[in-house]
C-alpha cells in the first residue's frame, strides 16, 4: 500500500444507491445499498451517503460489513437446469445478477438515530469523512495520535486513523485494548508502534509547555526475546514499501527505539540475568 | 359538483378484491372477430404435407440480421376499487390500475431496460353521467398523479360485462404505451410480448423486422391434422407456417419451447411476423423463419419459479420483472385512491 491508493478528495465516487425492501429494511444501525454497475465494493471500505428527512438533510457514515452477490435465480436448482448441468453451456444472455453490501452506521452528522432513507446515494468515504466517520474531528486540537492506517478495501487507504490522548493518558481514561491473532506479531507491534508515536508526541512539545507530557514506558517481555532488540533497526523495513506508509503517519524516518534499558530475571545463586540471546546491556534483577 | 364529489354523489361505494364472477344476463361468448379474417394454412407446404419442422440444427449465421434485439412488454395491474350507480340504476365499476410498457435492449448479450413508461389510470363508463362532472372528476384525478380514462361502452346490468370493459380500456391505454416502447425504434428487430396487429401505427409492416410473441391461445386456426401436429410437436419443432390475413396480414407458426407439463398444448408459443415483410424484404425464405425460431427456442425460460416460464422467452421475462419494479403494490395505490376520494 502506498500513497497512490489512498481515497483522494477528488469527485466523490458512486457506490450504489441504498435499497431496503422487506427483510431487508433499514434502521438506524445498518442498511443495504446496491452496487452500480462497473463498480466493486469491498468489505472495510467507508461510504457516506446523505438522506434528506423531514425536510432536513443528515450525513451517514458507514463501514462495508459485508458484500453479498445474488444471480436472479430463486434456488440452485434453477442454476443448474439453466446450464442443465454442463458446465461447458454458455447461455445466450450475460448473467442479470447484481451484488449489494451491508453497512453499518458509524455516525450520522447531526447526530439522529434513524435510518437513511431509500434511494438515497451512497459514495466511498474520503480522508476526511473517514475520519469523520470515526470521530477523530471530534478529537482536540493537538490531542490526536496517529495509530494506524484506516484500510478503504482491500487495496485503499483513507487517511490515519487517530486516537484521542485524554483516553490514553489519563485525563478520561487510561487504557488501550488490542486484538488480534496469537503469534502473528500484529499486536505486539502495534504497542510498541503506539509507544514509540507516544514518545515522539512529547518530543514534539514546547519544553517549556506547562503540559508538556512526560513519556516513560515500560514494556514487559512474556515471551521469547524480541523486544530484547527493540533498539536494532528492523530487518524487514524495505523503505520503497514501507517509508511512504510511515510518512502518511507523519513520521519521515522511522528509527529504533533509542535509550533503551533492559532487565531480565537474575539467575539463581548467580548475580546475572537469564540468556536473553543479548550479550550486553541487560541488567539482572530478583 | 367538484372533483371527487362525483363519486359521492353517485353512490360510490368500495369494492374489495374479488375474482372474476361469471356473467349474468349471458354466457360471456366473446366476439372472436374472426368473421372477416383469411387464413392460408397451406402458406409454408400443402396441407397433406404438415409435419413437424425441426429447428434445433438451424443455427444462424453470426452475422444474422434478423437476431432480435429488442423485446417489449406490457403490463397492466389493477382491480375494480369502487362501483357506483347510474341514474337507471346500472351498477358502474370503477378500475384503478397501473400500466406500463418497457423496452429491453440486448447489447452484447447484456440485457439493458432502455425504455420505460408507466402511469396510473383510472377507467369508468362514463356514458351514463353528465359530461362536465365526469371532467370534473378527470381534473381531481389529474391533480393526484391519476389519468382518467372514459369508457365508452353501453351500460348493462352485468356488472361483470361492465367490469371487463373497464379492464379493457386500461389494457388498450397499456398498448398505447408499448407502441411508443416498439415506436422508438422500431427499425431494429424486435420482439413483442403478444400479437402484433394491437401494434399497428407502431411499425412499417413492409420494412420493419418486428416479431410476435403469443403465449395464450385463445383461438384455434389449424385444421384437424394441424391440432395433431401442435400436440405431437417435440421441443425445438415448429409447424409449418400459415398466413393471418384481417387489418394486418401476418405469417405465423407454432413452436414447442417446453415439453415438461402435463397439457399436451403447454410449452407451445404462436409466433408472427408481418407478411409483408416477410415477401418482399426476406423474399418469403423460410429459413428466416427456423433460424428466427432457433434463436427463440434458445431464449427460452429454463427457471422453474417463473410460473409462465414455458412459454415465456427470458428478454421477456426480464422485462416484465424490470417493469414490475417500477409499479407500486396495487393495494397501496388503493388504499391511496380512497384516502384521495374520501370512499
Amino acid at each position: 500500500m502506498n500513497r497512490e491508493n489512498m481515497t483522494t478528495e477528488d469527485a466523490p465516487v458512486c457506490l450504489g444507491v441504498v435499497g431496503s425492501p422487506q427483510g431487508q429494511e433499514a434502521t438506524s444501525k445498518q442498511y443495504c445499498f446496491w452496487v452500480a454497475r462497473g463498480v466493486m465494493v469491498e468489505e472495510t471500505q467507508l461510504v457516506v451517503c446523505e438522506s434528506v428527512i423531514a425536510g432536513q438533510s443528515y450525513t451517514f457514515y458507514g463501514v462495508v460489513e459485508e458484500v453479498k452477490r445474488r444471480s436472479r435465480k430463486k434456488s440452485m436448482d434453477e442454476e443448474i437446469d439453466q446450464a442443465d448441468g454442463d458446465t461447458e453451456y454458455v447461455p445466450p444472455f450475460e448473467s442479470d445478477g447484481y451484488t449489494y453490501a451491508q453497512v453499518s452506521i458509524l455516525s450520522v452528522e447531526p447526530a439522529a438515530l434513524t435510518p437513511p432513507c431509500e434511494r438515497s446515494k451512497v459514495y466511498l468515504a474520503n480522508q476526511s469523512q473517514a475520519a469523520t466517520a470515526y470521530g477523530a474531528d471530534d478529537i482536540e486540537e493537538g490531542n490526536a495520535l496517529p495509530t494506524g492506517l484506516i484500510k478503504n478495501g482491500g487495496a485503499q487507504l483513507a487517511g490515519p486513523g487517530a486516537i484521542d490522548l485524554d483516553y490514553l493518558l489519563g485525563v478520561n481514561g487510561g487504557h488501550l485494548n488490542v486484538n488480534g491473532s496469537a503469534g502473528r506479531g500484529t499486536k505486539s507491534s502495534l504497542l510498541l508502534y503506539v509507544v514509540r508515536m507516544l514518545l515522539d508526541y512529547a518530543r514534539n512539545q514546547e519544553v517549556s509547555s506547562a503540559n508538556r507530557r512526560q513519556i516513560v514506558p515500560i514494556i514487559l517481555n512474556v515471551k521469547n526475546y524480541d523486544l530484547f532488540y527493540i533498539d536494532y533497526p528492523n530487518n524487514r523495513f524495505k523503505p520503497e514499501r514501507d517509508l511512504a506508509d510511515w510518512r502518511l503517519l507523519g513520521v519521515e524516518q522511522p528509527t529504533p527505539f533509542q535509550n533503551v534499558s533492559f532487565f531480565a530475571p537474575q539467575q539463581a545463586k548467580v548475580n546475572l540475568p537469564v540468556p536473553t540471546g543479548r550479550d550486553e546491556g541487560v541488567k539482572a534483577y530478583s | 359538483m367538484k372533483g371527487f364529489d362525483f363519486l359521492k354523489n353517485n353512490g360510490a361505494q368500495r369494492v374489495r378484491t374479488y375474482d372474476p364472477q361469471p356473467f349474468l344476463l349471458d354466457d360471456g361468448t366473446e366476439e372472436t372477430e374472426a368473421s372477416d379474417e383469411q387464413k392460408e394454412l397451406a402458406y409454408e407446404r400443402s396441407l397433406d404435407k404438415w409435419r413437424a419442422l425441426p429447428i434445433l440444427d438451424c443455427l444462424p449465421p453470426e452475422d444474422w440480421p434478423w437476431r432480435p434485439l429488442r423485446f417489449i412488454d406490457g403490463k397492466d395491474v389493477g382491480r375494480t376499487v369502487a362501483w357506483l350507480q347510474t341514474r337507471e340504476g346500472h351498477p358502474m365499476p370503477v378500475r384503478l390500475a397501473e400500466i406500463g410498457a418497457a423496452a429491453m435492449a440486448d447489447r452484447n448479450s447484456q440485457l439493458r431496460r432502455e425504455y420505460e413508461a408507466v402511469e396510473r389510470v383510472v377507467s369508468l363508463i362514463v356514458n351514463p353521467f353528465p359530461w362536465d362532472e365526469v371532467e370534473s372528476f378527470a381534473i381531481a384525478l389529474q391533480e393526484q398523479g391519476f389519468r382518467f380514462l372514459p369508457c365508452l361502452a353501453e351500460p348493462s346490468y352485468s356488472f361483470e360485462q361492465m367490469r371487463r370493459a373497464t379492464q379493457n380500456r386500461t389494457k388498450e391505454a397499456m398498448d398505447v404505451l408499448e407502441r411508443q416502447a416498439l415506436a422508438q425504434k422500431s427499425m431494429l428487430p424486435t420482439l413483442v410480448d403478444g400479437r402484433l396487429e394491437p401494434r399497428m401505427g407502431a411499425f412499417d409492416q413492409r420494412s420493419d423486422p418486428v416479431v410476435g410473441l403469443i403465449k395464450t391461445h385463445y383461438r384455434t386456426f389449424l385444421h384437424p391434422a394441424g391440432l395433431r401436429l401442435l400436440c405431437e410437436l417435440l421441443p425445438g419443432e415448429r409447424t409449418p407456417a400459415f398466413s393471418l390475413e384481417k387489418k394486418l396480414s401476418v405469417v405465423s407458426w407454432y413452436l414447442r419451447l417446453n415439453g415438461q407439463g402435463e397439457m399436451p398444448d403447454w410449452g407451445i408459443v404462436r409466433l408472427e411476423i408481418p407478411k409483408n415483410f416477410f415477401e418482399e424484404v426476406i423474399k418469403a425464405d423460410f429459413s428466416y423463419l427456423d433460424y428466427l425460431s432457433h434463436i427463440v427456442y434458445a431464449y427460452r425460460c429454463r427457471g422453474t419459479s417463473y410460473s409462465r416460464a414455458p412459454i415465456s422467452i427470458y428478454p421477456v421475462q426480464r422485462a416484465e420483472e424490470s417493469l414490475g419494479a417500477l409499479f407500486t403494490p396495487v393495494e397501496t395505490l388503493v388504499q391511496r385512491f380512497y384516502r384521495y376520494t374520501n370512499l
